[in-house]
C-alpha cells in the first residue's frame, strides 16, 4: 500500500515538470514581468488609523503633480459598485465612509515612476475623525463595542443541506455564523467524562514571494488584467459587478503565479489598476510591496472552545465547538473559512453527536481570508491537542485512543455525507511507526506527539470544465483553468492526458489561461485540481479519444472496439495507421481538430450538510519529536514525519513537493512568532521582520512518506494534496511537548516564552 | 527632482555593458528594466528573501539592495547567464529539474544562483554545509529538502564532469 | 580617559525598519528601492578626502556595503550625498598587532569569517562572527557597517563589546578610539570609523548564544575571572557589564536598564533570559577549560 506504484506509462512518473526549464532558466513569465509601453505605476494611501469616520479628502494638489496620470478617491467611483467580497459585498474599492484597520486603502495613484506617485500621495489631505478600535475578538464583541458597519452590507446566505445553517449579524461585529449539528445533545449526560478546552491558534501571513500585482489596460472596449489571481472567472464576474461592464468584455490573463496559498482570490489590486487604466488610458500597474501583503490578506486568528463527552473505555460520543474566527477588518472569505472550521472540528472519528458554532468576528486588522488549510488547520489545532489531553486524562495511550475511535474507510463522514476515502488507520501507524512512537524515550525534556490534520478535499458543490482539442499532426492543447501556482498541476493534468490519450507527454500543452478562450472554472483552490478538475479533464480525453477513434474507424470501415489509440497512430490488429493522412485525405488537405468537453460537479443533494457531498478527503498524518528547554522554553524539533495519500501519485515527485512545503508551512504558524499586533498595529509585517522557516530551521529528521492507497475519485484513483500535511503539525508539537514535559499549551505560537510561561505554570 | 548620472561599465552574462545610471539607480532594475533579464526577481525588497540575487564577481548579492554603480567593474551573471548559448542548463538548474526542486519557482532564480556560489567554492560539501548555505533565501513552496537534495546532486554533477 | 566628542551611531529617527513610511497625517505609503531620492555620489580614495566630503554637505552619509543604508533610504530617510567609502585601502586588512588584532573598517564578515590571522590569534570570535546573518550578507556587508548601523537586532556590538574591543575613529580634528561596550550617546559630528581593535589575552574564551533571537542574543568572554557579557536585541542598544565571575549572578541583570517590553518579548522575559544564557555561556566555558 505504502510503495509508490508502477507507473502505467506516464502516470506515475517522476517525468520533468512542464515548468522546470521555465523556473530554472528565468524566462517563466510572471504577472511582475508583464509590461506594455506607456504603462503606469500605482501606488496608494493607505490609512494610519486603525477606524476612523473619514471626515474630508481633498486630492487636488495631487492630480496637478509631475507625471500623474490618473487619482482614484471616493469622489472618483461614480459608475462603480463600489464594494467586492464573497458571500458579504462590504470591501470598497477605496475607503468610503469610514477606514476599518491600518493600511484600509484611502486613495491611489497613476504616475510615470514611482517616485512621482509618492511625492503626489503625500499631497493628499485626509481629515479624519478617529473612532474607538477593537484590536481583537474580545474586544470587538465586548457590548460597547463599536461596530465597524453601522449598516448591514448586502450578502447572502447560502442553501445547506441537512444539519448545517447559516446567519448573518447575529451580534456585534459578528457578520457571519456557520452552524452544524446531528445527533441528539442528551448525549452528553450520557458520557462518563466530559472535557472542555479553550484553545487559541496563531495569525500567519502567507508570505508569498511574488506580491499581489496586476497590470490593466483598455483593449478598446475590454477591460484587459493581467493578474496574480487562482480564481480568474469569480474575479471576472466581481469586476463585471463592480464596473457594471459586460463579462465578455473583461479579459483575465494568468501567468504563472509566484505562489499564493490562498491569498490570490477575487479582487486583490484589479480594480483599483483597472480604474487608474480607464482614467489615464495607459496600461497601469498595481503591485505591492511585501508590507502591502501584509495590510492585505492574512490567515484567520482564532479561539475555539471545545467541549468532548466520552465514555471511560474512550468511546468518543459528543462534541460541541464555539468558534470565533478573527476576520479582521472586512469579511472577505471569513463565512467560507467558518463553515470549514465549523465542519472540520469533529475530525476523521465517529461522533454521535456533534453541535458547532463558529462566528466571523470584524476587527480592526488586516482582512483574514483563504490560508491554506482554510479553517481545518484551526480545527485540527483544537481537535487534536484535545484528544491528547483526553487520552492523559483517561490514562490511554494517545496513538491507541485514535486508532479506537477513527472512521474506517468508506465510513460517512456525518450523516448524509460520503465516505472518507483513505485507510486513517494505516497511515497513523504509518508515521507513528517511521517516528518510532512505541517505546519512545519520553519526559525530561524529549517527547513525541501524534496528530491527523484532517479536511474535506474538493470544495463544495465546484464545477469544472476542460477542454481537450487535438490537432491534425496529433498536437494536444488541454484547456481548463486550474492555474498553476506552483503545485505542479500544467504537469500532472498534462500527464493524465498523455496516459489517456496514449501520447507523450510532450504532445500535451497547457495554454496559460485567458478568460476568453479557457473554459470556466471556479478557482484553484480546495486540494480540488486532482479530484474535480481532473475528472473534468479525464472526461474531456476520453471524449476526445472516442471522436478519433470513431473517425477512424469511418475511415477504416471497421468496428471502433477493433481498434486502438497508439499515440497518433490507430492500431488495428498488426496494422498501424498513421492518422495525419487519414486526416487530411477526409478534411480534403485542410486539416480538423478533434475536440473533447468535460464537465465534473457533485449533484445536488440535500442530505448532505454542505448541499452536495464532499468529492474527496485530505488527510495530513504527523508526527513530532521534541526536545524542550525548560529553563529557556525553547522548543527543538529533532524529527517530523508526515504523510499524506495520494490515492495514485500522478507526480510522485510533485506530491512530495506538496506534502513537504505545507508541512513547513504549517511550522510557522507552530514556532514561529507569526504576525505580531501590538493592538491594531502590525510589528512585524515586512519581509525583514516577519520569521518564515529557512532550509536551517528544517531538522535532518524531516521527512514525508507518500501513500498511494488507491481510494480517489479522481483518475487512477487519485486523490489531492496540498494542504493536508500542514494541518497536523503544530497540534502533533504541541501534544510532543506534554509528552516531554508534561506540560499542555493551548495557545500558538508555542514561542519560547510562552512554553516556559506554561513550564513554570504547571510547576506552582 | 533632478539627480546625477554615473557612468559604468560592467560584464553582465558575458556581454559588456556600459550605461549611465541614475545615482538612485538600483541594479535589479536596469537587469530587469533596461537588459531586459526578468529572470531575477524582486520581493521582500530588503535584501532578505535572496529571490533578486545575481552572482556579483562570484558572491551572491542582492540586486534589490546593490545601486547600480555599485556595478561599475563588476561580472555579473543572472540566471539567464547560467544557461549556455545553446541552451545546455547549467548543473544546478539540470539538478533542479530533475529533482523537481522548486514550485511556484518565484525564488527559483536566486536558489540556483546562490547554489552555485557555493559549488563554485566547495565542490563537496556535506549536507550541513549545503544547508547553512541555503538558509541565506527563503523558499516559501517546498519545504527546502527538495532543494538540498538538488544542491547534493549539482555537486555531484560538478565533481564527474571534472574528472 | 574618555574621547572629547560624541559620536552619533544611534539610528535615525524613524520607524522601525520595513515598515510603512509615515508621509503624512492622511496616510502611510509602502514604498519600493524605486521611490529612493537622488543623492550625489562623492568616491573618495582617502580617509581626509572622506572626511572632507561629509564636510562639504549638510547632509551626507557614508555608504560601504550598503544594505543597511539601502533598507533605511527606501523607507523614506534621504541624504543630500553619499560618500562611498569602498575604495578607501586604509580601511581594508586585517593585522596581527601583538597584543591585539586590528580590523578595518571595511573588513566584510566574509573576510573575518576566513582569516587565517583570526583562526590563530581569535578563534572564538571567528567562530561566532561567523553566526551573523547569513551567506549573502557575509560576503557584502562590512564590520564597520554593521556597527554604524546600530540596529538592536545586530549582534556585531554585543560581540565586540564582550571581548572588550574599541572602535577606532577618524575626524578632521584627529583620531579616537572608543571602546565598544561604553555607552555611546549621539550628536552629529563627521567621523569616519576606520577600525576595530580586539585584544588578544591569553586564555580568554568567548561564547555566543543566540537561539533565542529576535527576544535576546547573548555574548560572554571569561578571562583570568573576569567575565565581560553582552546583550543584544533586549535593549535599544546593546548592554554590557563586566567584574569578577563570581559576581555575574547577583549583577545581572539588575545592573541593566529594564529591557524592550512589547508584543515580540516581555522586559520579565528578557531579563531572565540574560541571566540564564550568561550563566550557560560562562559555565560552559568553565567546563571546557577544566577537560
Amino acid at each position: 500500500m505504502n510503495e509508490i506504484s508502477p507507473r502505467l506509462k506516464i502516470v506515475g512518473a517522476d517525468l520533468p515538470r512542464k515548468d522546470a526549464v521555465p523556473k530554472t532558466t528565468g524566462t517563466a513569465m510572471y504577472t511582475v514581468d508583464v509590461s506594455f509601453p506607456g504603462m503606469l505605476h500605482a501606488k496608494v494611501l493607505r490609512s494610519p488609523h486603525a477606524h476612523a469616520r473619514i471626515v474630508s479628502i481633498d486630492a487636488s494638489a495631487a492630480r496637478d503633480m509631475p507625471g500623474v496620470h490618473a487619482v482614484v478617491t471616493r469622489d472618483d467611483l461614480e459608475g462603480l459598485n463600489p464594494t467586492y467580497g464573497y458571500f458579504i459585498k462590504d470591501q470598497p474599492v477605496v475607503a468610503i465612509d469610514k477606514v476599518r484597520y491600518i493600511g484600509d486603502t484611502v486613495a491611489a495613484i497613476a504616475a510615470e515612476t514611482e517616485l512621482q506617485a509618492v511625492a503626489a500621495l503625500e499631497r493628499i489631505i485626509v481629515e479624519y475623525a478617529l473612532l474607538p478600535v477593537v484590536a481583537t475578538v474580545e474586544e470587538a464583541m465586548a457590548d460597547t463595542a463599536p461596530e465597524l458597519f453601522e449598516d448591514e452590507p448586502m450578502g447572502v446566505v447560502p442553501a445547506y443541506g441537512q444539519g448545517a445553517s447559516g446567519a448573518r449579524r447575529i451580534g456585534r461585529n459578528n457578520c457571519y455564523r456557520f452552524s452544524y449539528e446531528t445527533g441528539d445533545a442528551a448525549l452528553f449526560d450520557a458520557c462518563d467524562h466530559v472535557f472542555e478546552d479553550r484553545f487559541v491558534f496563531s495569525r500567519d501571513q502567507h508570505f508569498h514571494l511574488e506580491p499581489f500585482v496586476s497590470v490593466a489596460r483598455m483593449d478598446n472596449d475590454v477591460i484587459e488584467v493581467w493578474t496574480s489571481c487562482q480564481n480568474p472567472f469569480p474575479l471576472r464576474k466581481e469586476l463585471a459587478r463592480v464596473f457594471q461592464y459586460p463579462e465578455n468584455l473583461i479579459r483575465v490573463q494568468v501567468p504563472y503565479i509566484g505562489a499564493g496559498y490562498g491569498a490570490k482570490n477575487n479582487c486583490k489590486t484589479e480594480p483599483i489598476a483597472i480604474l487608474l487604466a480607464r482614467k489615464s488610458g495607459r496600461p497601469v500597474r498595481f503591485c505591492m510591496t511585501t508590507e502591502e501583503i501584509f495590510l492585505t490578506q492574512c490567515q484567520h486568528a482564532a479561539i475555539l472552545d471545545v467541549r468532548t463527552g466520552v465514555m471511560a473505555d474512550g468511546t468518543f460520543v459528543a462534541r460541541s465547538g464555539r468558534i470565533w474566527l478573527d476576520s479582521g477588518a472586512y469579511s472577505d472569505a471569513s463565512p467560507l473559512v467558518a463553515e470549514k472550521a465549523g465542519y472540520r472540528l469533529p475530525g476523521p472519528y465517529r461522533w454521535q453527536h456533534l453541535d458547532i458554532d463558529c462566528d466571523c468576528i470584524l476587527t480592526n486588522t488586516t482582512p483574514a481570508g483563504p490560508y491554506r488549510g482554510f479553517g481545518g488547520t484551526q480545527a485540527a489545532w483544537a481537535s487534536e491537542s484535545q484528544i491528547d489531553i483526553i487520552a492523559r486524562a483517561l490514562g490511554r495511550d494517545p496513538l491507541d485512543l485514535r486508532l479506537q475511535n477513527l472512521k474506517s474507510l468508506g465510513e460517512a463522514y456525518v450523516p448524509g455525507e460520503s465516505g472518507v476515502d483513505s485507510d486513517l488507520r494505516a497511515g497513523l501507524n504509518l508515521v507513528a511507526d517511521r517516528i518510532g512512537y512505541a517505546g519512545r524515550a519520553s519526559g525530561d525534556g524529549r517527547g513525541m506527539g501524534l496528530s491527523i490534520g484532517f479536511k474535506d478535499a474538493g470544495g463544495v458543490n465546484k464545477p469544472a470544465q476542460a477542454r481537450i482539442r487535438i490537432t491534425t499532426s496529433g498536437a494536444v492543447y488541454l484547456e481548463c483553468g486550474t492555474v498553476e501556482i506552483g503545485q505542479g498541476v500544467h504537469t500532472a493534468m498534462s500527464q493524465i492526458v498523455a496516459e489517456l490519450l496514449n501520447t507523450e507527454l510532450d504532445r500535451v500543452r497547457y495554454p496559460a489561461l485567458n478568460t476568453d478562450y479557457t473554459p470556466f472554472d471556479q478557482g484553484t483552490n480546495a486540494s480540488s485540481a486532482m479530484v474535480v478538475m481532473a475528472q473534468a479533464v479525464q472526461q474531456a480525453s476520453l471524449e476526445a479519444k472516442r471522436k478519433v477513434l470513431e473517425f477512424a474507424a469511418a475511415e477504416l470501415d471497421c468496428e471502433v472496439q477493433e481498434i486502438e489509440l497508439d499515440d497518433w497512430s490507430i492500431r488495428k490488429g498488426n496494422e498501424s495507421h498513421p492518422l495525419p493522412p487519414m486526416i487530411m485525405r477526409h478534411y480534403g488537405g485542410t486539416g480538423y481538430e478533434f475536440t473533447g468537453e468535460g464537465f465534473f460537479k457533485p449533484a445536488m443533494d440535500h442530505a448532505a450538510p454542505l448541499e452536495t457531498q464532499c468529492v474527496s478527503w485530505e488527510f495530513g498524518w504527523g508526527a513530532a519529536e521534541v526536545d524542550v528547554d525548560t529553563e529557556t522554553g525553547l522548543v527543538r524539533l529533532i524529527q517530523l514525519v508526515v504523510s499524506g495519500d495520494a490515492g495514485r501519485a500522478i507526480n510522485p515527485l510533485v506530491c512530495r513537493g506538496q506534502d513537504e512545503g505545507s508541512a513547513v508551512m504549517g511550522l510557522t504558524g507552530a514556532l514561529f512568532p507569526c504576525m505580531v499586533y501590538d493592538g491594531a498595529k502590525l510589528m512585524n509585517g515586512n519581509g525583514l521582520d516577519y520569521r518564515v522557516p529557512l532550509s536551517t530551521d528544517i531538522p535532518d529528521g524531516f521527512v514525508s512518506i507518500l501513500q498511494e492507497q488507491g481510494y480517489g475519485p479522481g483518475p487512477f484513483g487519485a486523490k489531492s494534496l496540498g494542504e493536508g500535511c500542514m494541518l497536523p503539525v503544530a497540534s502533533a508539537i504541541a501534544n510532543a511537548i506534554e509528552d516531554a514535559t508534561g506540560v499542555r499549551i493551548r495557545e500558538l505560537p508555542l514561542t519560547p516564552e510562552r512554553v516556559l510561561a506554561a513550564i513554570d505554570q504547571a510547576g506552582k | 527632482m533632478s539627480g546625477e548620472l554615473a557612468f559604468i561599465s560592467c560584464v553582465v552574462n558575458g556581454v559588456r555593458q556600459e550605461l549611465h545610471v541614475r545615482t538612485e539607480e538600483m541594479l535589479i532594475d536596469v537587469l530587469r528594466d533596461r537588459l531586459a533579464l526578468t529572470g531575477t526577481k524582486l520581493s521582500c525588497d530588503l535584501a532578505t528573501c535572496g529571490a533578486c540575487s545575481v552572482l556579483m564577481d562570484g558572491k551572491p548579492a542582492a540586486s534589490c539592495a546593490t545601486f547600480a554603480w555599485q556595478a561599475d567593474g563588476a561580472d555579473i551573471r543572472t540566471i539567464e547567464g547560467l544557461t549556455a548559448a545553446d541552451g545546455t542548463l547549467d548543473p544546478v538548474q539540470q539538478a533542479f529539474v530533475d529533482n523537481s526542486a522548486f514550485q511556484c519557482g518565484y525564488c527559483t532564480p536566486g536558489m540556483i544562483v546562490l547554489a552555485r556560489t557555493l559549488l563554485d567554492r566547495d565542490p563537496n560539501p556535506d549536507r550541513a554545509a549545503i544547508r547553512n548555505w541555503m538558509g541565506a533565501n527563503i523558499c516559501r513552496c517546498t519545504g527546502y529538502e527538495m532543494i538540498i537534495e538538488a544542491v547534493e546532486k549539482a555537486a555531484s554533477m560538478v565533481r564527474a564532469d571534472a574528472e | 580617559m574618555g574621547p572629547p566628542f560624541s559620536v552619533d551611531i544611534t539610528s535615525p529617527n524613524f520607524e522601525p525598519v520595513g515598515m510603512y513610511t509615515h508621509a503624512t497625517d492622511a496616510g502611510w505609503i509602502s514604498r519600493t528601492h524605486r521611490a529612493i531620492k537622488p543623492f550625489r555620489l562623492r568616491k573618495p580614495e582617502t580617509v581626509t578626502d572622506a572626511l572632507g566630503a561629509c564636510a562639504d554637505s549638510d547632509n551626507a552619509t557614508i555608504i560601504a556595503g550598503g544594505i543597511d543604508l539601502i533598507r533605511r533610504m527606501r523607507n523614506g530617510d534621504s541624504w543630500d550625498a553619499l560618500i562611498d567609502i569602498s575604495g578607501i585601502r586604509a580601511l581594508r586588512g586585517i593585522t596581527d598587532l601583538g597584543g591585539s588584532v586590528r580590523i578595518g573598517a571595511l573588513t566584510t564578515h566574509w573576510d573575518i569569517e576566513t582569516d587565517p590571522v583570526l583562526a590563530e590569534r581569535l578563534p572564538d570570535f571567528q567562530a561566532a562572527w561567523k553566526t551573523i546573518g547569513n551567506v549573502r550578507v557575509r560576503m557584502t556587508g562590512t564590520i564597520g557597517g554593521n556597527l554604524m548601523a546600530a540596529e538592536a537586532g545586530y549582534d556585531g556590538r554585543v560581540l565586540l563589546g564582550a571581548m572588550g574591543g574599541t572602535m577606532a575613529f577618524h575626524a578632521s580634528d584627529g583620531e579616537y578610539s572608543v571602546p565598544a561596550a561604553a555607552d555611546i550617546i549621539g550628536k552629529p559630528v563627521p567621523a569616519l570609523l576606520t577600525a576595530i581593535e580586539i585584544p588578544v589575552l591569553d586564555g580568554a574564551r568567548l561564547a555566543f548564544d543566540r537561539s533565542l533571537k529576535p527576544v535576546v542574543s547573548v555574548a560572554a568572554q571569561l578571562h583570568e575571572g573576569v567575565a565581560r557579557i553582552g546583550v543584544g536585541c533586549a535593549f535599544e542598544a546593546p548592554q554590557f557589564w563586566t567584574g569578577p565571575v563570581g559576581e555575574m549572578a547577583v549583577a545581572l541583570p539588575a545592573v541593566f536598564p529594564d529591557p524592550i517590553n512589547n508584543p515580540m518579548g516581555s522586559a520579565d522575559y528578557r531579563r531572565r533570559m540574560i541571566g540564564v544564557l550568561a550563566a550557560r555561556l560562562i559555565l560552559a566555558i568553565q567546563e571546557e577549560a577544566r577537560s
